[in-house]
Formats: structure tokens, sequence, C-alpha cells
């Protein structure tokens, strides 16, 4: 096995109390599969409430698991408690949308960063002192920022406190919940940047969660898009972008704005209404009340995930790119 | 584009508050003309003043240490200076907004349904029935399904999509002339703010008014404006039709702004990310405000800001514009 | 719906248990409660004690009392005070709980008008004379204590300018039912009210003020100008029912308080022998059975008062309708 990441049949569900009709079932996350090999980035795509979050930190363990296994480097850890987990924490770590609601407001940028090397005993005092400056550096702030409190900082500049608290003990994954939807354009480009160097030179690997398909493109290897709790489509982000085989990838990617005037009327398929309720989702697959080419097969018969040609897996009957090609099978 | 044709003309708008360390002046001599059915974007990143911009027109910034100047000019009237009563018969009614977020951007205790009789009635002498009326018409419009039913819902029972509908038909009731949309997809969902980007475009069409729309989004603006200028630090850096400022931007700060953004298409390569940040309102370099950051910067840059000029479109840029197109090859080759 | 009554009829009477079993070990852990003692007067032999406890059960294990007691208190209804012996403890507290309803439901109708009228003055006059004056005025009310202003109402009013054609109307103090005379009911009340009422017209004013102050800021209130609203609309049809949720929340606590006993004071300087003044004169007498009965009458107001906010809340917030 050299997968660093296995989730087998991931399922979250909570049960929610809703009015006087007593209590119903959320299935947040449901039945989700994929994996992550050592050093590879892999997107994790979906409108809110789509559960990408939520799988996050279910796979984190910040959540428990209702059913499924997630396994971390070969040990599983969907079981795991309390201090079993500590050792595991150092090799997975997270990195959330709110900078600034993820740091102790009443500490020092440079205890911040050093806490985990405290948790895990890593070094003496100097050691420790030395690692956490070269961590600085490596997401580009300076010594003198080790003195400061967060609110002494600029939102991206708290993302990359946050990114070098989770590289301080060596991780060998990283998720990273919508890291950088918080900050402006212009910021935003730096902290990608900076979230590919380090994928780069560290060999890291990433559970990249984000609604901005493009930002994803920017990071990911492949990429997974969700839909009401389970996994439509997964493959490398060349094909999976670059032609779609699931009718809701399609959809996602053409509602996105083009900065480009030209291309405003190109023609694109547009969704209508708005995502069903987890709580009380619809035959069959799921995406079928908002597809255009659904069948009867699938408003009865759920999709399951499959392989298709190019090595990618898609959740859907009628995969799209079996019909822009229909003479290559 | 001259004054006599627009229908909203803002000249030298100035907003500063008033601190302990003095005046901080967040908007910085915008001008700009609306013409009657344009969609006017603003793009900009947080505290680039673009907010504040609009909000002046209604006078709405709501925070007693504003100062606002200059002239806003909306079919012939002045609007600054202009007392409450007048403002009041102008908002919703004639000038009407869309906010952010919808979830918040609505009371919470009323129904979506009353909220906008309440806006119809506020201006214009419609008995209850009519009013009704008007207001299931308004939810139609703006594609509400079942509007019957959906008009006795609360805000928290819609989805983010149909509030911001809700809102929409809301600033629609006394068909204003001009919509000011103040992020209006920003908090939807990417296939959401579809949705309502074709709606907006719909509407100038079908209602005929004219509309600023502001977002912290080029792909938005270049999707469905007319016109675009771009605010940095409190000034307008660029104005241009949206075709042209596209196919051939000039500012460094829209280039920057451009190569920041991630696309879905062609081969993937490393983002043009502008360095540093945006200077903070207290402490604007005294030349262009964008001189910290730029590639591009030149000791003339740091002494006074570069006035807005004219060719081939409005750019605050000293640079000569033939110096600046070789320039701009540069960087977007990194 | 009827499942959430169920819910919130099992939830009182879990309280009420635990309440009762509560007053009852801290009873007879008290120093000097012992009751069979008392009873059995001053100087009483060893034997009198003895019979005493026999003849009340006192002798009997805790467990066992405290059973018998409740079925005293709830099903025969005939348990008796340990001080005035013979008299029915039941009966006592139904005739004190209409004067301390009467007197605290009319406060409160007088507390929550004034409250929400100075509130809403302040706010829309927010930071000019008229808000610094209230706002003074409310900090003064919230400081007098209530049995100093009670007192100085009975001096003024019975007292020397009892007879000045102001005061003349004011009865006698003491409580008159309603069923005898709604307006000699009103007239001995209606001094009482508003004694009660000062504090907490004070009080709710402040909270109310920064409810509506900090509700202001909320984006539907920018837009609600945005709408071409007067500032007088925003305040009343805006912000209003959002601020009026923490009022509510307060007003199910301070209203089942007072209705358990907690306008004693003013029940003492006035003369009204209500729930306050029998818990008073219970406790002072440390008479088991009537603390008992107080206690438990007081608690399934506070556990009533709560579910009454409940409901407000759902009609005030159409949030909280769905949420519960």
């Amino acid at each position: 096995m050299n997968n660093l990441l296995e989730v087998r049949d991931l399922t979250k569900h909570y049960t929610s109390r809703h009015g006087f009709a007593g209590k119903r079932v959320v299935r947040a996350v449901n039945g989700v599969s994929f994996e992550i090999a050592p050093g590879e980035a892999l997107g994790l795509v979906g409108e809110s409430g789509c559960g990408k979050s939520t799988l996050g930190r279910c796979i984190a363990r910040l959540y428990n698991v209702t059913s499924g296994s997630v396994t971390f480097d070969g040990t599983d850890i969907t079981r795991l408690g309390g201090r079993a987990l500590r050792p595991i924490r150092a090799g997975l770590q997270m990195i959330f949308q709110d900078p600034y609601a993820s740091l102790n407001p009443r500490r020092r940028v440079g205890e911040i960063i050093a806490e985990p090397l405290h948790v895990h005993h890593r070094g003496n005092k100097a050691a420790m002192t030395a690692r956490v400056a070269s961590l600085l550096s490596d997401v580009g702030l300076g010594p003198e920022a080790l003195t400061r409190f967060p609110h002494e900082f600029s939102g991206g500049q708290r993302q990359r406190i946050g990114i070098a608290r989770a590289l301080a003990l060596d991780p060998k994954l990283i998720i990273a919940d919508e890291p950088v939807s918080a900050l402006d354009v212009s910021v935003q480009a730096q902290i990608v940047n900076l979230l590919a160097d380090l994928q780069r030179d560290r060999g890291l690997a990433y559970l990249f969660i984000a609604h901005d398909l493009g930002v994803v493109r920017q990071i990911a290897d492949r990429v997974a898009v969700m839909y009401l709790g389970g996994i439509v489509e997964i493959g490398p982000v060349a094909s999976v972008f670059g032609s779609p085989a699931h009718p809701y990838t399609r959809a996602l990617l053409d509602a996105v704005p083009v900065a480009d005037p030209a291309l405003t009327h190109r023609d694109r398929i547009r969704l209508a209404g708005d995502p069903p309720n987890p709580a009380n989702p619809p035959s069959g697959c799921a995406f079928h009340p908002r597809c255009a080419w659904a069948t009867a097969e699938c408003r009865t018969v759920k999709p399951l995930l499959r392989t298709l040609a190019d090595g990618r897996e898609t959740a859907c009957h009628h995969p799209l790119t079996a019909r822009v090609e229909p003479a290559d099978r | 584009m001259s004054d006599s044709q627009a229908l909203l003309s803002v000249r030298d708008l100035s907003v500063s508050f008033r601190t302990r360390g003095g005046l901080i002046r967040a908007v910085d001599g915008v001008s700009f003309d609306v013409l009657p059915q344009q969609i006017f974007g603003i793009v900009g990143e947080s505290g680039s003043g673009k907010s504040l911009t609009i909000l002046s027109i209604l006078n709405l910034i709501g925070d007693p240490n504003v100062i606002i100047a200059g002239s806003i000019r909306f079919a012939g009237q002045e609007l600054v200076g202009a007392p409450a009563p007048v403002m009041r018969s102008i908002r919703g009614n004639k000038i009407a907004m869309i906010f952010q977020d919808p979830m918040t951007a609505l009371t919470p205790v009323h129904t979506i349904g009353a909220q906008i009789i309440e806006q119809i009635r506020q201006h214009r002498q419609l008995s209850a029935a009519a009013a009704h009326q008007r207001m299931l018409d308004l939810l139609d419009a703006v594609g509400i399904p079942d509007p019957r039913q959906t008009f006795r819902r609360y805000p928290h029972e819609l989805s983010g999509g149909q509030r911001q509908r809700a809102v929409i038909a809301m600033a629609l009731s006394c068909d204003p002339a001009l919509l000011l949309a103040d992020e209006p997809t920003t908090a939807l969902d990417v296939t959401v703010q579809a949705q309502i980007l074709d709606l907006i475009r719909d509407l100038r069409i079908k209602f005929g008014s004219s509309i600023i729309l502001i977002t912290h989004n080029l792909g938005v603006v270049a999707e469905v404006a007319d016109q675009v200028a771009v605010m940095y630090s409190g000034r307008i850096v660029e104005q241009a039709n949206t075709a042209d400022l596209f196919a051939n931007p000039s500012h460094p700060y829209s280039w920057g702004l451009l190569g920041s953004m991630p696309v879905l298409d062609g081969p993937r390569k490393r983002l043009a990310a502008i360095p540093g940040l945006p200077p903070a309102l207290d402490h604007r370099p005294p030349g262009c405000a964008f001189a910290p950051r730029c590639h591009f910067v030149r000791a003339a840059c740091e002494t006074t800001p570069p006035p807005l000029r004219a060719a081939p479109h409005p750019v605050a840029c000293i640079i000569d514009e033939h110096e600046r197109t070789s320039l701009r090859m540069e960087p977007l080759e990194q | 719906m009827l499942s959430a009554i169920i819910r919130r009829l099992i939830h009182m009477i879990a309280v009420l248990f635990g309440i009762s079993v509560l007053v009852f070990l801290i009873f007879f852990a008290t120093p000097g409660a012992n009751p069979a003692a008392r009873i059995a007067g001053r100087n009483a032999s060893p034997q009198t004690i003895a019979r005493v406890e026999r003849q009340f059960g006192l002798n009997k294990p805790l467990p066992v009392q405290y059973g018998l007691m409740m079925k005293k208190l709830f099903i025969t209804q005939n348990l008796t005070s340990f001080v005035n012996l013979g008299e029915k403890v039941v009966p006592q507290v139904f005739r004190a709980a209409p004067i301390t309803l009467s007197l605290v439901t009319g406060a409160a109708v007088i507390w929550i008008g004034f409250a929400v009228l100075i509130g809403l003055l302040a706010a829309a006059f927010r930071d000019t004379l008229i808000d610094r004056i209230l706002m003074i005025l409310s900090l003064i009310g919230i400081s007098m204590p209530v049995f100093w202003v009670a007192t100085m109402a009975n001096l003024i009013t019975q007292g020397q300018f009892h007879h000045s054609w102001l005061f003349s109307w004011v009865p006698p103090l003491g409580y008159v039912p309603f069923n005898t005379s709604p307006l000699g009911w009103f007239k001995a009340l209606i001094i009482p009210w508003f004694t009660l009422a000062i504090l907490y017209i004070g009080l709710y004013a402040r909270v109310l003020r920064a409810a509506l102050i900090e509700t202001m800021q909320e984006d539907y209130i920018r837009t609600a100008r945005a709408k071409g609203l007067s500032e007088r609309q925003v305040l009343m049809h805006h912000a209003l029912r959002s601020a009026m949720i923490g009022i509510v929340t307060l007003f199910g606590l301070d209203f089942g308080a007072l209705v358990g006993g907690g306008a004693l004071l003013t029940e003492v300087v006035f003369g009204l022998q209500g729930i306050g003044y029998l818990t008073y004169q219970a406790l002072e007498t440390l008479d088991l059975p009537m603390i008992l009965a107080t206690v438990i009458y007081a608690s399934v107001f506070v556990v009533m008062s709560n579910a009454v906010v409940d409901i407000l809340y759902a009609v005030i917030d159409p949030r909280a309708r769905q949420a519960r």
C-alpha cells in the first residue's frame, strides 16, 4: 500500500431537530471513498452544504465518523481518540478559512507557531527558536513577527501564520479548508502561490477544500467534485476541468464568471433552483432533478462511481464524455 | 459622455472620517457618469472605497463622523447635502439598493411579502390589494417559484439564492431608475451566482434601470458590466468600457488583478500576484498609492498622485501609454 | 405541539422534585431546626418530644418522611403547619396567591410599558440630552431600594398629605379582592404597582436601549433605510422586535421570581399578605410544611413563566418557531 490517505465508504450522519415533526437524519457525507498518494494534492470542490467541509473534518478526526474508515499512513485512525490520535496529528495538519478565529489572540506569533513543537516535545528551546524563525521565513514573514500578536497582521499575513503553525511538525498531509476564500484577490494569489511552492519544496500532500474552481486548479493534481454528500466525479484536474464527465461538474464550470467579455456569451448550461436538502435527498441520482440529461434510469437507480477510459471516475449513468466522443468506444 | 445624458453624475466625490488622528480620506476625488440603462461596474479589493462610494450616493453610510464632499447629481438633482426628507423620497423609490448578504439584509421577523409591500406603499399611493398584487408580480418577475405561497415565508425559510431574488424584487418595487448593487453575488454559491447575474442582466431590459454593480471579482464585471471603473485605495485608477478594459488593461494594478485571478483553461502557470498589501488609509503614500507595490515604479510616482489621463481610456498612471503597453507584457510572461 | 407540552410537563415535574428534595434536605441539615422540639414547646420532656415525633412521623427515615409530606401536600392536601398547629398550608397558599399575582401582573404591565417607551426614546435620541436624562433617571430608579420607595410612598399618601386633594382617594393599606370591588382593588394596588415597577422600568429601559442600539447596526436596518423609511419606521418596524428578545428573557425570569415570592418587601410594607409575606413568616419560624408549599408554588411559577417566554419567543422571532 503506497497511499498516504485512504478513505473508504466514509459516512457522516447527524440528527437535527426539525419543528415539532421530530428528528431528521441529515446525510452530510454519504459513502465517500478516495485516496491521496504522498506528495499529491487532491482538490475537493462543491457548493455550500455538499459536505466537503464535514468530510475534511471527519478525516482530520475533528468529527466522529458514523461509518466507513480513514487510514492515514498505514494506520486506521477511524476510531482513534485522544492520546492515540496525537502522533497522527503530527503528520496530518489543518488550515482553516478564517485564520483570525484559529489563532489565539492573546498569544504572540512566536508562541503560536512553537506550540505544536512543545506539545510534541520537539527539541530544546534553542532548537525550537531556530525552527520557528525558519518557519516564518518559509511562509514569507520576517523575524519581527515573532513578538507581535495576531491582530496586528492583515488577513493574508494571518493565513501565513496559520500555515507556519501547520508546517511546524513537518506534516505529510495538510487538510486546507477554504484557506484563501476570505482573502482579497491580490492576497489570495500570494497565498495560492505559497501553498503551491510548499507542496513542491516539501513534498506535502494536500486535501484542498474550496468552492473556487480556479484556485483548486492552481494547486491540485487531482480533483473530486461533491454533490449532496457524495463524490460525483474524481480524476486528474486536466481531464475533469478540461472535459467534465458529470453534468454537475460541467454546470459548475460553466457557472464560473470568466474575466473575458468575449467568452460571456459562450454556450453553457445553467442550473436552475437550489441543491436539494440533504435531510431529504431525491431518489436515484441526487442530481437528477436539476439535470438536463436525466432519464428514467436516473430517477430510480443511484449511479455508482465507475472508471472511464481515461482513468477518472464518475457517478453518472450517461457521462458527457461518452456523448462527446461516441466514436471512441 | 456629456453630463446632460448621464443619469448619475459623480464629480470629485470624497468621503472622509473624522478620527482622533485627524481626517481619514477613504474615497478621494472619484468622478464617473452612469448612463441610462447602463450597467456600471466598480472593481476593487476591500478598503478600496467602492462600497463607501455607492453608499454615499444615498447618504447611507450612517456614521456621524463621516464627511461627504463633492457632487452627486442624479437626474439633475444634487444629492450631496440634500435634506433628509428629499433623500427618503429618493431612497427605494428612484434609487434602490441590493446588498451583499441576503441573509442579513432582510429583517428576520417579517415575511418577505410584508417587506416588499412596505416599500411599495412607502412611495406609491396604492390600495392594500393593489400593493399585494404588485408584490406578487415582482416576485414572479425575479423568478421566485410559486409567489402566492412564497410571499408568506420568512427570510430564514428561503435558500440564499431565493433570498437574493426577494431582495432584488424589493429593490424593484418602485421601478427605480438606478439600482445600486453591493457585491450582490459574493455570498452565493457559484451556480446561484450565475442565476443572479443572468437575472441582473435581464432586469435592465425588463425594468430599464441603470445598475451600479460593485464587486471584487473581475469575472463578474466581465460578465455583466458595460463600463468598468477599477478602484484602488479610494481612487479610480482606470476606467473603460468592459471590452476595452479586458482587451487593453492599462494600469499596473489592473494587470496585477488580472494576473492574480486563476483561470480555468490554458496551461497552468504561476499566478502573477501583486506583492505586499494595499496601504492603510491613514498612511497613504504621497504619490501614487500603488507605487509601493508596482513593478514599474519610478521616482516621479512617489511624489504626486497621478491624474487620470484620457488616452486610450482614463488611466491614473504617469508612465507613457506606449511604454506601458510594452511593459505590460513582462509580468504576465513571468 | 403536544409532544412539546408533554416534554415541558416532564421537565417541570423533574424541577419540582429536585427543588423539593433540596429544600427538605437543607431543612433537616439546618441547626436548631428539629421540628419535634419546636412543636413540643419549650422545656418539653424527652417523652413529650418522642410522642410528638411519633405523632408527626418524624421518627421515620427521611425518604419516608419526604414521601408522606409530598402525599399530604399534593394528594390529600391536608398538610398542616408545624407552627400554627392544625392550620392547613395549601389553602393558605391559595389565599395568598391572588394577592401576589395581582400585585406583580399589574406592576409588570406598567414596567414593560414604561420601559419600552423610555428605551425607544433614548435609542431614538441616542447621545443627546434626552437620552442622557432618561438614562440617569433609569439609573436612579434602579438604585432606589424598593422598601425605601414603599415607605416614602406610604408616608406621603397615608401620612400628612393623605387629606390633601391629591391623595385623599388612597385607601388604607391592605388588599381588596377584585371580586369584591374592582375599583377598590385598583385603588389599593396602584401605588404598590408603581413602587414595585420602578426598579424594573429602569433596568429594562437600559437593557432595551442597548439592544436597540445594537440592532440598529444590523444590515437589515441599512436595508430598511435604503427603502426610504423614516427613522421612526425603522425603529418601530424593524429594530424593536428583534431588540425585544433580550427583554423577554429577562421578563420570564423576573416575573417568575416575583410571583414566587420575590415581591416580599413590597408586600410587607404595603400590608399585602401575599406569597412573599407567607414565605417570610414560614422561614422565620422554620415551618417546614409551609416552606415546602411556598417553594414548590414558586417553582411552578418560574417553570411556567419560562414556558410562556418560549411561546413569546416564537411569536416575536419566526426563526425560533421551528428550532424547538
